[in-house]
């Protein structure tokens, strides 16, 4: 009987986040197609540590395979911060075709962590749609509109670089002082996911929530290289196929909470709902790409400008 | 015996009291960094935004440099009222014990926190992609320093004309 | 499992420091699992563990606390304090509780407000003849009423972990914080007389009142300082912790003028100490806490207590018991962290308003905050202060009780927590 501890950040209810959807789903499969040979063991709500700690647990063996997002692997592949690049993807489907292991490109990001962090990933996915402003003072409708903003943003020069460039002022906070920073008014406004907003009640403290669509992180799911080579053929079958499930049921889940009273309709009870203009994405797009795009040839060097090429074309190609 | 008592004595209160400037001075520059990004936001003209990771930093640094300074003034807070009423030979054995538990203790620290520190270094903060490394190099440099002031403690209290306990304060 | 809770109990009985015991049980349990993998990680708990921004709030205040007593601005505020309510058999030891109520409204974290406390009133306390140790005991009790008014940090903590409103987390705390505060005055009304609390000869007299109001303004000054600072959009909670020292400085220093670079070196010195002996204590716990996540001991202990029965008014009762126990030998972060996604979705079967159970569970976990062995509020008192842990419980047992109390009737009696959300339309 071989056991597979998977950590992951989010609430554990299948039905209250894309991980503990994915958790679930696997669990189930994966324990009764091995005849219960495999058990899998789950650690929600980041118990065994933050996100790049988990990651150096799975790196160190001490866990199977963990969960994480886009910030806990930039700190063990710092090239991961290509999605940064705002504005890239033009909508959720084609974010869904790029974001995947079913894509090229896809691969090919999953092959370079591999080779620089012996870590297998087992899936990609978006984490949890893209991100979105709120603010407490106005409806954006313009980058004009961004002007004199305070925007909490995490420790990530990527995002100051585009808020910065977008006319407002980059706040970075800890994420455990946002909400006081959003109702007292240290802070302006914030960006993240609509699940996210809705989660961290946001929607009490906010008064406006911009439909922008600006950017769109992964999360990736990895597993220790010994551990899955040390399964038999027959196992490793089952993980594999049993992973890509949950990974679609993540995706899916992700969409269900947008769509349900704790995603979009929940923040639009609260706050004033809009949806950027096309003139004014592409007005947003010109004004924030250049200053990122430099910012990630400056940080990641030319591996990182080598991946978002690739991203950019992957997305292109799509698009078509 | 009492010069060798008189020698560890010093050389314990020298080094203690240079991890305690150093560790003032670190306080000091926390509490400007915290200051300044507060200002920043509003008073200076630019916009610093690496005070929260550095500020964390700091914090930590300054505190598990200090847990020497608790170990050579055996500072640190325990539960005494069993201690307190053992008869002054086995609370004095007992004492020792605990000495040679924690030094094992934090020895393991400083030889894991040895390799923490080089795996750390493959990895980068948020802030400037400093490798992680660096902030992590306080494991070893604190948990050293705590295995110093525990032999020098433990051999100024078996040298002691009178038995001291472990912990003078709780 | 048993070897762990032996070492554990064993080491910190027989009076090994709490910070060490902490760490040589969880390394115990490390090597008992076998394998070098879990040694190696080790290191890396022991420095996240502190790796938490909203834990700057504690040396900042107790640096604070260390600039108002040398500068005199908590003598001042003690006769002020004394003044009001001084003639009262106990008087200081109701003032204390009342500033815990209005510290509580500036600061989010227990551990702060008892280091603060410990720096200025507790002193204050003993010169005016109060025993060191109650006067520990009574600013213990107090200062668990700053995580349940708002701001909380643990209300935060639990809000974006659940998902569960925080303004209205944030709402449901006031009725029981003032609460806690009213029957701690009545302990110290109680037994003022047998304790033979101090009490001076003087008669409320409004002109001396008025004259310490004067003399203690600077110092009565900066809660508004902070809370302003916090209210009006300047600072974050904890950055507001900086400022308190900025304003303390301020008035000792220019002000005042009674503060050396001397003194400020021994301040810092001071600071710098008490933190390394604290964060001792967290760093090792979170060791301890891993393995015991990681045994998922938590759910084991859970599992068990849900077995006996399924009654909502049980199942209540032994989620207060089972908070309460864990409480007593795990940081508050950590249990929080690992006992809310368990504990949640079982107040929810039982049909529990969400704010409700996360009240009950943050009021439950702050009480174990202050009780031995592993109660941090207490930790940090008796290293700022250097009063006995054993002999500060021997008078905190009774406080312990009523603060119980409230928890009870808060468990059991909804509108307590629930009737200023409800008001809001922040609660079901
Ligand atoms: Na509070
Ligand atoms: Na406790």
């Amino acid at each position: 009987e071989t056991t597979m501890r998977i950590a992951h950040l989010n609430p554990p209810e299948p039905t209250e986040s894309h991980s503990g959807a994915m958790t679930a789903v696997f669990k189930q499969l994966v324990e009764t197609a091995s005849s219960g040979e495999i058990q899998v063991e789950i650690y929600p709500s980041g118990q065994l540590g933050e996100d790049s700690d988990a990651i150096n647990q799975v790196r160190q063996g001490v866990v199977e395979s963990s969960i994480s997002s886009a910030g806990g692997i930039a700190e063990h592949y710092p090239p991961i911060g290509v999605f940064d690049m705002p504005f890239a993807f033009p909508n959720i489907g084609i974010a869904t075709e790029v974001i995947s292991l079913d894509s090229e490109f896809g691969q090919t990001l999953a092959d370079d962590i591999h080779a620089e962090t012996g870590l297998k990933v087992m899936g990609l996915l978006d984490s949890g749609g893209f991100f979105q402003f709120t603010n407490s003072q106005r409806p954006l409708t313009s980058p004009e509109d961004m002007e004199g903003l305070q925007i909490r943003t995490m420790t990530l020069p990527t995002h100051e670089a585009m808020i910065n460039a977008l006319g407002a002022e980059a706040t970075p906070l800890a994420w455990s002082e946002v909400y006081t920073a959003l109702e007292t008014g240290v802070a302006d406004g914030q960006m993240n996911p609509i699940q996210q907003t809705a989660f961290a009640n946001f929607d009490e403290v906010q008064d406006y929530l911009t439909i922008s669509n600006h950017v769109i992180t992964p999360y990736v799911w990895v597993v220790n290289e010994d551990f899955y080579n040390g399964l038999s053929d027959e196992h490793q079958e089952i993980v594999d196929w049993a992973s890509d499930i949950a990974v679609d049921a993540g995706r899916s889940m992700s969409r269900i909470i947008e769509a349900s009273d704790e995603g979009l309709p929940q923040l639009a009870e609260n706050m004033e709902v809009n949806t950027l203009s096309d003139e004014a994405r592409q007005a947003f797009q010109d004004a924030a790409q250049p200053a990122v795009r430099e910012v990630i040839e400056d940080r990641y060097g030319e591996k990182g400008t080598e991946l978002l090429n690739a991203m950019m074309e992957a997305i292109e190609e799509a698009n078509e | 015996m009492n010069r060798i008592h008189q020698h560890i004595q010093r050389i314990s209160g020298v080094l203690d009291r240079w991890v305690e400037r150093v560790c003032v001075v670190l306080m000091g520059i926390l509490v400007l960094t915290v200051w300044i990004g507060i200002l920043s936001r509003y008073v200076l003209p630019w916009n610093l935004t690496f005070t929260e990771e550095l500020a964390r930093y700091l914090m930590i640094w300054t505190a598990l440099l200090a847990v020497s300074i608790g170990i050579c003034r055996r500072q640190h807070v325990g539960m005494l009222v069993i201690f307190e009423r053992l008869p002054r030979l086995v609370s004095k054995a007992l004492a020792l014990i605990f000495d040679v538990i924690a030094f094992t203790f934090f020895s393991f620290l400083f030889y894991y926190g040895i390799g923490h520190v080089s795996e750390g270094l493959s990895q980068v903060t948020m802030i400037y992609g400093m490798p992680k490394g660096y902030p992590y190099l306080i494991i070893p440099l604190a948990s050293a320093l705590a295995c110093i002031q525990l032999l020098l403690a433990m051999l100024r209290d078996l040298l002691a004309e009178r038995p001291t306990t472990a912990i003078e304060h709780t | 499992m048993v070897l762990v809770a032996v070492t554990f109990f064993v080491l910190l009985l027989l009076g090994m420091p709490v910070g060490l015991v902490l760490g040589v049980a969880g390394l115990t349990g490390l090597i008992d699992m076998g394998g070098e993998q879990f040694l190696t990680m080790a290191p890396g708990r022991f420095f996240s563990g502190l790796n938490l921004f909203a834990f700057l709030a504690m040396p900042f205040f107790i640096l604070a606390g260390e600039i108002m007593n040398r500068s005199g601005m908590t003598l001042s505020l003690v006769n002020f304090a004394q003044a009001l309510v001084g003639w009262l058999r106990g008087g200081m030891a109701h003032s204390n509780m009342l500033a815990s109520v209005l510290f509580a409204g500036l600061t989010g974290s227990a551990t702060a407000d008892a280091a603060a406390f410990g720096n200025t009133f507790v002193p204050a306390m003993k010169k005016a003849g109060y025993r060191g140790d109650y006067a520990c005991a009574v600013t213990a009790a107090g200062s668990i009423i700053g995580p349940i008014i708002p701001p909380s940090t643990l209300a935060i903590i639990y809000g974006s972990l659940m998902g569960v409103s925080i303004a209205g987390l944030f709402a449901a705390g006031i009725i029981p914080g003032l609460l806690l505060c009213l029957v701690c005055m009545c302990l110290i009304a109680a037994t003022a007389r047998r304790l033979k609390l101090p009490k001076d000869d003087s008669r409320p007299n409004l002109a001396h009142i008025l004259k310490e109001f004067r003399g203690s303004l600077l110092a009565l000054i900066l809660p508004v300082f902070i809370l302003g600072s916090i209210l009006l959009g300047f600072t974050t909670p904890t950055e507001a912790a900086a400022l308190a020292v900025f304003y303390a400085l301020f008035v000792g220093g220019v002000i005042y003028r009674n503060i050396s670079w001397k003194d400020l070196y021994e301040m810092l010195a001071r600071t710098v100490l008490i933190c390394g002996i604290i964060f001792l204590i967290i760093a090792s716990a979170s060791i301890l806490g891993w393995w015991m996540t990681f045994n998922q001991i938590p759910q084991l202990i859970a599992d068990g207590f849900l077995s006996i029965s399924e009654t909502p008014a049980i199942v209540l009762g032994m989620i207060i018991a089972l908070l309460l126990f864990i409480g007593l030998f795990m940081d508050i972060n950590a249990a929080l962290i690992i006992l809310a996604p368990v504990l949640t979705p079982l107040t929810i079967s039982i049909g529990m308003d969400p704010v409700h159970a996360g009240m009950i569970i943050i009021l439950a976990l702050t009480i174990s905050l202050m009780t031995p062995p592993v109660g941090a509020c207490l930790f940090v008192l008796a290293s700022v202060t250097g009063e006995r842990i054993e002999s500060i419980t021997r008078y905190l047992w009774p406080f312990i009780l009523v603060e119980l109390g409230v928890l009870f009737l808060t468990a059991y009696w909804e509108p307590v927590s629930l009737f200023i959300p409800r008001l809001f339309g922040l609660a079901g």
